[in-house]
C-alpha cells in the first residue's frame, strides 16, 4: 500500500507542478536542459526531505522557493557573465515566449521571481514578500520597478495588451 | 507579445519530460517490496528518537505546540477567513476574542464611476494610451451593484484588520489567475479609511492609510475577499477600548491592465461605513516595562545616504534598550527602543541595531526569539511590523491560555543581530561597503547573539 501511494504521489507532484517549476527556472537558466535540471533537482528535494505541508498552497510555496534557491546555487556555479537565451526555447514554447524570457532576463533576477509570481501565480505582492524574504515595500517597489522597464523594453512593439 | 500571462502560459514541460522524471523519481523513491517493511521500521525509530528528543527538549506537549508555531501575525490569521479557519482547524481561541463584533452602519455605502470623478478625460486618455477602450457602461456598469460586507474585524492595542466582502456577480474579474470571456482584470483596495469615535463628549475623526488586498483563495463566482491592515501608531488619538468605533474606508477599483496599483487605472470609487466594539482590543493585563544594559561589541550593516549597504563594528557597552511587554489576546508584542547608548553612538547605530530582521538569510537588523533555556528549539516571532525607525517591534505567538501551561522561568528571550557575512557568495567582513553601482546582488548574513533575558509573562 505505501509503494503504491507513494508512486501516485510521484505523479501528482510531477504533473501538478513541472510548468510552474520550468517557467520559474527558465527565469534564470538560459536553456531548456538546464531548466529541466533543475524542476528535477526541485523534486528530488522534496522527496528527500519529505517536509510536512498543512495545506497545498504551502506545498506550492514549499516548491518555489526551493527552485529558486537551486537556480540561484547553480548559476553561481557557472560562469557569471550573462550566458544569452538559447533560441531553441522560441521554437520550443513560442515567440512570445523567447521574447518575454529574453525581456524579463534583463531584469535583476529577485524582479524576475517577483514578475512571474505576480502576472502568472497571481500571488499579492504580501504573499510574493514572504516568498522572495522581504518586505511587502520591497516588492512592491520591485514590480513597479520592473513593470516601468518592460515597458521600455516592450515598447514600440504593437501589443493588443501591455503589462 | 499578447501578454505576460499568455507567453508564460505557453512554456509547459514536455510530456516526455514528464514520463522520464516519474519513472526516474519512482525508481530512486518508492520503497521496494523486500526492503519496504525495513524502510518502515528504521523511518519509525526515527521518528520515535526525533520525537523523545523533542520532549526531552521542550517538556510539555502544550509547549511543543507553542514551539512549533511559525510566521504568525494577527493579520496573517485573518487573511484566512473564518470558514478555512474552521476546516483548517487552525482557530485560536485568544485570537478569537480579538475579532470585534462588527455591522454595517445605514446607508453604508455609494459608488463613483471614471465618468463621474473629476479627471474622467485623463483616466480615459491614459486607457487609450494602455491600448484599452474608454470607459464604457456597457462593460464597467456591473461594478455598480458590487455590493460591500462587512465580515470580520480584529482589533489589538497594535493592529486593525477587517475583511471586506465584494458581493458580486463578476467575483471572477478579481481573480488574476481566471481569465473571463470578457477579459476583464479588476484589482481592489483600500486606498484609506476614517476612523471615527467618541471621546469626552466630542467626535475624534482621522484619516489613516491601510495595507490592503484582495485574498486571492478568497475570489469566487459571488464575490471577492478585500482584506485591510492599519497600524494603530498612525493614530494621532489612540482607539477606545470600549464603545463603538466606526470606520468608513474608501475602496478603488482598478483596471490591471491599465495599471493596478496608481489612480490612472480607476474604474469607480465605493465608500463603505462599517462599525465595531472596541472592547475586544484590550490588552490583557498592565505591560512590563524592563531596562535591558547590553555589553560586547557586533558588527552593524548600515546603510548610507544613497541607501547603500556597509559593515561597521560597534561597541554595545553602555548600550541600554527599554524592552516593553504587551499582554494581548493575539500574542504577547515585544518593543525595543534606546533608552541611551555612550559618546560616539549615532543615530544610524540605532537603526540598524532596531532594524527588523525577517526570516531570510539576505536580512540584516536585530533578531529575536524565544526559547527555552538551554535547548535550541525556538519560537519564532511573528512579522515585525509597524516599526518606526529605531524601534523593533515583534509577536511572540504566546497567548493567555498558554501563562498557565508554560513555566516562564524555564524560558527566555534571545537577541542577536544580523549582518551581511557574503556578497554574491563571497565571504566578507566587517570593512565591507557594497560596490558602486551594484544591482541585482545577493547577500547572506551571519547571526551575532548578544544577550538573553528572562520572560515575564502574567
Amino acid at each position: 500500500m505505501e509503494q503504491r501511494n507513494k508512486q501516485d504521489e510521484i505523479v501528482r507532484i510531477v504533473e501538478t507542478y513541472s510548468d510552474m517549476l520550468l517557467r520559474i527556472a527558465l527565469n534564470r537558466m538560459s536553456s531548456i536542459a538546464a531548466a529541466e535540471d533543475v524542476v528535477q533537482s526541485t523534486f528530488e528535494r522534496l522527496l528527500r526531505r519529505n517536509p510536512r505541508f498543512i495545506s497545498r498552497e504551502h506545498e506550492k510555496a514549499w516548491l518555489i522557493k526551493t527552485a529558486i534557491r537551486i537556480c540561484i546555487d547553480e548559476s553561481r556555479k557557472a560562469s557569471r557573465a550573462n550566458v544569452p537565451l538559447n533560441e531553441e526555447i522560441a521554437e520550443a514554447y513560442s515567440p512570445d515566449s523567447f521574447e518575454l524570457l529574453e525581456t524579463v532576463r534583463q531584469l535583476p533576477e529577485k524582479d524576475r521571481d517577483a514578475v512571474y509570481l505576480f502576472y502568472y501565480e497571481s500571488y499579492s505582492t504580501a504573499e510574493i514578500a514572504k516568498l522572495l524574504g522581504e518586505r511587502e515595500g520591497t516588492t512592491r517597489a520591485r514590480l513597479s520597478r520592473a513593470r516601468k522597464k518592460l515597458r521600455q523594453l516592450l515598447e514600440g512593439e504593437n501589443h493588443e495588451q501591455r503589462i | 507579445m499578447n501578454s505576460v500571462y499568455e507567453a508564460y502560459d505557453n512554456i509547459a514541460a514536455s510530456s516526455a519530460f514528464k514520463s522520464r522524471m516519474v519513472q526516474t523519481l519512482q525508481q530512486k523513491y518508492t520503497p521496494r517490496e523486500r526492503a519496504g517493511g525495513f524502510a518502515v521500521k528504521r523511518r519509525t525509530l526515527a521518528i520515535l528518537i526525533a520525537a523523545a528528543v523533542t520532549v526531552l527538549a521542550i517538556g510539555t506537549a502544550a509547549a511543543a505546540t507553542i514551539i512549533a508555531r511559525k510566521y504568525y501575525s494577527p493579520s496573517a490569521y485573518l487573511m484566512q477567513g473564518r470558514e478555512e479557519r474552521e476546516q483548517n482547524q487552525s482557530t485560536v481561541p485568544d485570537v478569537e476574542n480579538a475579532i470585534a463584533s462588527a455591522k454595517p452602519e445605514s446607508g453604508a455605502f455609494c459608488v463613483v464611476m471614471l465618468p463621474e470623478m473629476e479627471n474622467a478625460a485623463e483616466l480615459n486618455e491614459w486607457r487609450q494610451k494602455m491600448g484599452q477602450p474608454v470607459y464604457s457602461e456597457q462593460d464597467w456598469g456591473w461594478i455598480r451593484d458590487i455590493r460591500p460586507e462587512i465580515e470580520e474585524v480584529l482589533v489589538d492595542g497594535h493592529t486593525l484588520a477587517f475583511n471586506v466582502r465584494l458581493n458580486t456577480d463578476h467575483g471572477k474579474s478579481f481573480d488574476l489567475r481566471y481569465r473571463t470571456d470578457d477579459g476583464q482584470r479588476l484589482d481592489a483596495a483600500c486606498d484609506g479609511a476614517t476612523i471615527s469615535f467618541e471621546k469626552d463628549g466630542q467626535t475624534v475623526e482621522q484619516f489613516v492609510y491601510a495595507g490592503t488586498g484582495i485574498h486571492p483563495d478568497s475570489v469566487s463566482e459571488t464575490g471577492a475577499t478585500l482584506g485591510s491592515e492599519i497600524e494603530l501608531k498612525d493614530l494621532s488619538e489612540p482607539l477606545p477600548t470600549d464603545g463603538k468605533v466606526h470606520v468608513t474606508m474608501q475602496i478603488g477599483i482598478r483596471d490591471a491592465k491599465v495599471d493596478d496599483m496608481a489612480d490612472i487605472g480607476l474604474l469607480a470609487a465605493i465608500t463603505y461605513s462599517f462599525e465595531f466594539d472596541a472592547s475586544a482590543g484590550a490588552d490583557v493585563a498592565a505591560p512590563t516595562v524592563t531596562e535591558r544594559v547590553l555589553s560586547g561589541s557586533v558588527v552593524l550593516t548600515e546603510t548610507d545616504g544613497n541607501g547603500n549597504e556597509f559593515n561597521k563594528r560597534v561597541s554595545l557597552d553602555g548600550v541600554v534598550l527599554t524592552e516593553t511587554l504587551h499582554y494581548r489576546s493575539t500574542g504577547v508584542y515585544v518593543t525595543y527602543t534606546l533608552q541611551s547608548a555612550p559618546d560616539g553612538w549615532t543615530d544610524a547605530d540605532t537603526r540598524a541595531l532596531l532594524l527588523p530582521s525577517f526570516e531570510s538569510p539576505s536580512h540584516y537588523g536585530l533578531s529575536v526569539v524565544c526559547a527555552k533555556k538551554g535547548a535550541d528549539a525556538v519560537l519564532k516571532p511573528g512579522h515585525s511590523t509597524g516599526a518606526a525607525a529605531g524601534e523593533y517591534v515583534c509577536i511572540l505567538p504566546i497567548f493567555p491560555a498558554d501563562y498557565e501551561t508554560i513555566e516562564a522561568a524555564d524560558y527566555e528571550i534571545r537577541i542577536g543581530c544580523r549582518y551581511v557575512s557574503a556578497y554574491n557568495d563571497n565571504p566578507v567582513g566587517e570593512d565591507w561597503r557594497l560596490p558602486a553601482g551594484a544591482d541585482g546582488y545577493d547577500l547572506s548574513t551571519t547571526d551575532q547573539p548578544i544577550a538573553s533575558f528572562a520572560l515575564p509573562l502574567p
